[in-house]
């Protein structure tokens, strides 16, 4: 079945779930579950060089996990809207579409926090911001060259 | 016992085809390390002859046209039919999983590739040639491209050397292939080095001839002395913390046997180099991550046991608490494990992945270890000392970080962390990174020099004077400034005149100088704009601005160097691109920019061996680089070698712009 029945069916069996509070949660539970993630590779291979393995292999599986369910969060989202942007997701062209959107808007929120932390004397912060600001930017611009070519209409039977 | 090394004991597993399609896919490369690793499975067998017990000598040599030569005096390859019909050795290097070592016997614990090393190599080589001697006769072979030229077959004529035994195998990589890439010789001579000590009773020697400058030079390595003496030559000329390495040897029946050699020493960096079965493991694995767990957990318990341990923080400062990486902070160290059906990852062996090994060597090392730190309380007492001042150095690393924050406008940076770090750091300043000195990179400031001959130059935090030192000869006299008196001392040596003192506020006269320079500073300054426009304050009129500083290649890289950088150097606070250093000097008043690009090749593994970078960012600091981002790779050069060291590519840029006249 494809994502845009799928997306039909779940209209009729159930109330729209991007009006809905569980959509909030949803996302929440994405961002959770993707910063855990990130967090226990993380800490995973500081145990690994403080000398802790079976803490390291643990930690390690646990954000295989999380990570795995981050997919599985954003699988049940994609009925609803793309958590960064709120926009409709599912084809490559829409995802893209979301992703260009997230970078254009990323940057400026990446430009504001660097002034921040520049404001409040936190320099090396504020030069890490304006980096990631700068990165988001050129990732900006690789998509929009590519997005012609992912916006191209498949051939019939793919 | 082992079983008859014969016709009987080769299996093959499957036909050999690809290997020349898709050459990287078999030896990681099909640049410098492919033709190594070719190099490394030729020795590997030679070795494991030896390590079964049947060879004492392993003789290798390479001529001027990179052309390798390996030769063992083993019992040499068996030379009857297989059972395809065709001769042992003519399967052995002509189909892929061809071998000995997929059957308990004749090899307890093999090393190489398994199967897929020789035949390899054929593959990959222009030409090919294969000698064995055994039963009194000799077999010889040649391959062009893979190809068997003629038929292998017994060589006639009367022997002089009936009695000889072993393997010769000559090889010439396939230019088409590597690009006229070649094996380092010192990199073969290390293989050869460490052999020689992981394995008692080998004798090796390396003839190479010579090419261009290089003379033609043979070595021989040969060593009683095992694990201890490799440890003690891996550790040079630092200073010991102990007198002599403490050696572990551990076995248990079936269960890996565990070799390990440990040697604290003053430096900073640990130098932790991994064997499985003789095969160097550079991303270590199971068995590193149970000897770090070993070490660790024994000087943390004998510590503790000692009461040698600050456990309240009655000194004022935070309670103690070593960890594994402060454990490891200047320990040399040679392990060794031989085990049976080791698992790795990939093909080259770079990491063990046998949980088992991570818990066999853990109980031998931290047994070995905590037995010997209790029969040696003094040795012990500095080891953990060692260990504490490591801690203590990691606390006030995170503290130079954030005390590092400049809040707001009207307050100013904590000084004495910029005194501290580079009052230390000056002890070994031009030795603890290259760019340093470099003298293309010091050449492209003073040949920047659009002065008259009897200009006054300021060169501003100075350091030990060298980029105001480029300007010799090109102007009249060159004046430093430093806030670190060991390095208005050191700088003294270079420069006509040093004064202590602050780029925040330049304790000079507006309009006093001809010319200022600077390198590789502003990055560490919260605020650049103010020692930018202090700089232009002192210029007279006209003066010259020439300032050097690394910068990203583009965005991409940017996040990544932030990340390198900031974790080798706390004080690190603008990620400056190309666009800020031209937005800063345009900012600060000054016109005429023009700017020369240097490209610099820097050792990262010396780079990072300094006071203010922790061992556990050390290690995250060669993750960055071990685990790079595809997109960052693409555009930032960087090289990993076969053994793991790290040798990045700079970008600097020297920039040139006036105070308007």
């Amino acid at each position: 079945m494809s994502q845009a029945s799928d997306r039909a069916a779940a209209r009729y069996q159930q109330p729209a779930l991007k009006e809905a509070l569980t959509c909030e949660h949803l996302e929440a539970c994405f961002r959770d579950e993707a910063s855990a993630a990130t967090e226990c590779a993380y800490f995973a291979r500081i145990a690994e060089i403080e000398g802790e393995p079976e803490m390291a292999r643990a930690l390690r599986e646990f954000g295989e996990q999380h990570a795995c369910n981050a997919k599985g969060s954003l699988d049940l989202l994609m009925r609803a809207r793309e958590p960064l942007t709120g926009r409709t997701m599912g084809s490559t062209v829409e995802n893209v579409a979301a992703m260009r959107s997230f970078y254009a808007g990323d940057t400026e929120t990446e430009d504001r926090r660097a002034r921040t932390a520049r404001n409040e004397g936190f320099s090396d912060i504020a030069s890490w911001f304006a980096s990631l600001a700068r990165l988001r930017h050129a990732h900006a611009e690789r998509l929009a060259a590519l997005a012609p070519a992912a916006a191209e209409p498949k051939p019939e039977g793919s | 016992m082992t079983t008859p090394y014969d016709a009987a004991s080769i299996v093959i597993l499957e036909g050999l085809d690809a290997v020349r399609m898709r050459p990287a896919m078999y030896v990681g490369s099909t640049g410098a390390a492919g033709v190594m690793q070719l190099v490394i499975e030729v020795l590997q067998n030679a070795l494991d002859e030896a390590l079964a017990g049947h060879a004492s000598h392993i003789t290798v040599t390479v001529d001027a046209a990179g052309r390798w030569t390996v030769d063992d005096d083993g019992r040499g390859m068996p030379v009857d039919q297989h059972s395809s019909g065709r001769p042992v050795p003519e399967v052995l290097v002509s189909e892929l999983h061809a071998g000995a070592k997929f059957r308990d016997g004749a090899y307890r614990l093999p090393g190489g590739l398994h199967g897929v090393g020789l035949t390899c190599v054929n593959a990959l080589s222009a030409e090919f040639a294969l000698e064995v001697r055994r039963d009194g006769g000799r077999w010889r072979g040649h391959w062009v491209a893979g190809k068997l030229a003629g038929a292998f077959g017994r060589a006639e004529g009367k022997d002089a050397h009936a009695l000889d035994t072993g393997t010769r195998v000559t090889f010439l990589p396939d230019a088409a292939i590597f690009g006229g890439e070649r094996a380092d010789p010192q990199a073969v001579e290390r293989w050869l080095r460490s052999q020689s000590w992981l394995t008692s009773g080998l004798t090796c020697t390396l003839t190479v001839a010579g090419v261009g400058a290089d003379a033609a030079r043979s070595v021989r390595f040969s060593s009683d002395e095992g694990v201890a003496g490799f440890a003690r030559w891996l550790a040079g000329h630092q200073e010991f913390v102990h007198p002599t390495p403490i050696v572990v040897h551990a076995s248990a029946g079936e269960g890996p046997e565990v070799d390990a050699a440990l040697l604290w020493t003053r430096a900073f960096a640990e130098d932790l180099v991994c064997f499985v079965n003789h095969v160097h493991t550079p991303l270590g694995g199971a068995h590193a991550d149970g000897f770090r767990a070993a070490v660790g957990h024994a000087l943390t318990r004998y510590a503790r046991d000692a009461r040698l341990l600050d456990a309240e923080g009655a000194k004022g400062s935070e309670a103690d608490r070593i960890d594994g990486s402060d454990a490891m902070e200047g320990l040399v160290a040679v392990l060794s494990v031989r085990m049976h059906d080791p698992h790795f990852e990939g093909q080259t062996k770079t990491r063990l992945l046998d949980p088992a090994a991570g818990r066999a060597v853990e109980d031998a090392v931290g047994t070995a270890l905590s037995a010997w730190l209790r029969a040696h309380p003094v040795d012990a007492a500095a080891i953990v000392g060692r260990a504490i001042e490591a801690s203590r150095a990691r606390l006030a690393s995170r503290r130079a970080s954030e005390r590092a924050r400049y809040e707001r406008v009207e307050h100013l940076v904590d000084k004495d962390i910029y005194r501290q770090q580079f009052g230390i750091r000056s002890k070994n300043w031009h030795t603890s990174a290259d760019w340093i000195t470099n003298a293309g990179l010091l050449g492209l400031h003073g040949g920047s020099s659009q002065m008259q001959e009897d200009a006054v130059v300021l060169d501003v935090c100075c350091g030990s004077g060298v980029v105001g030192n480029s300007f010799r000869g090109k102007v009249g006299r060159i004046i430093g400034l430093d806030l670190t008196p060991e390095m208005v001392a050191l700088s003294r040596t270079r420069l006509d005149e040093v004064v202590q003192g602050d780029v925040y506020e330049i304790p000079f006269a507006d309009n006093t100088f001809d010319g200022v320079c600077n390198r590789e500073v502003l990055h560490l300054l919260p605020q650049p704009e103010r020692p930018v426009s202090e700089i232009f304050r002192v210029l007279k009129p006209g003066g010259q601005f020439v300032v050097g500083q690394w910068v990203p290649f583009s965005a991409v890289d940017g996040p990544w160097m932030f990340q390198v950088v900031k974790k080798k150097q706390p004080l690190f606070v603008n990620n400056l691109y190309d666009e800020d250093m031209r937005a800063l000097l345009a900012g600060a008043g000054f016109v005429g920019l023009t700017t020369q690009e240097f490209l610099q090749w820097e050792d990262i593994d010396n780079w990072i061996a300094t006071w203010e970078t922790p061992a556990l960012h050390r290690h995250q600091i060669r993750d960055l680089y071990n685990h790079c981002p595809a997109e960052v790779r693409a555009v930032h050069p960087f090289e990993i070698s076969a053994t793991g060291a790290i040798r990045d590519c700079w970008r600097w840029v020297v920039y040139s712009a006036f105070k308007p006249a």
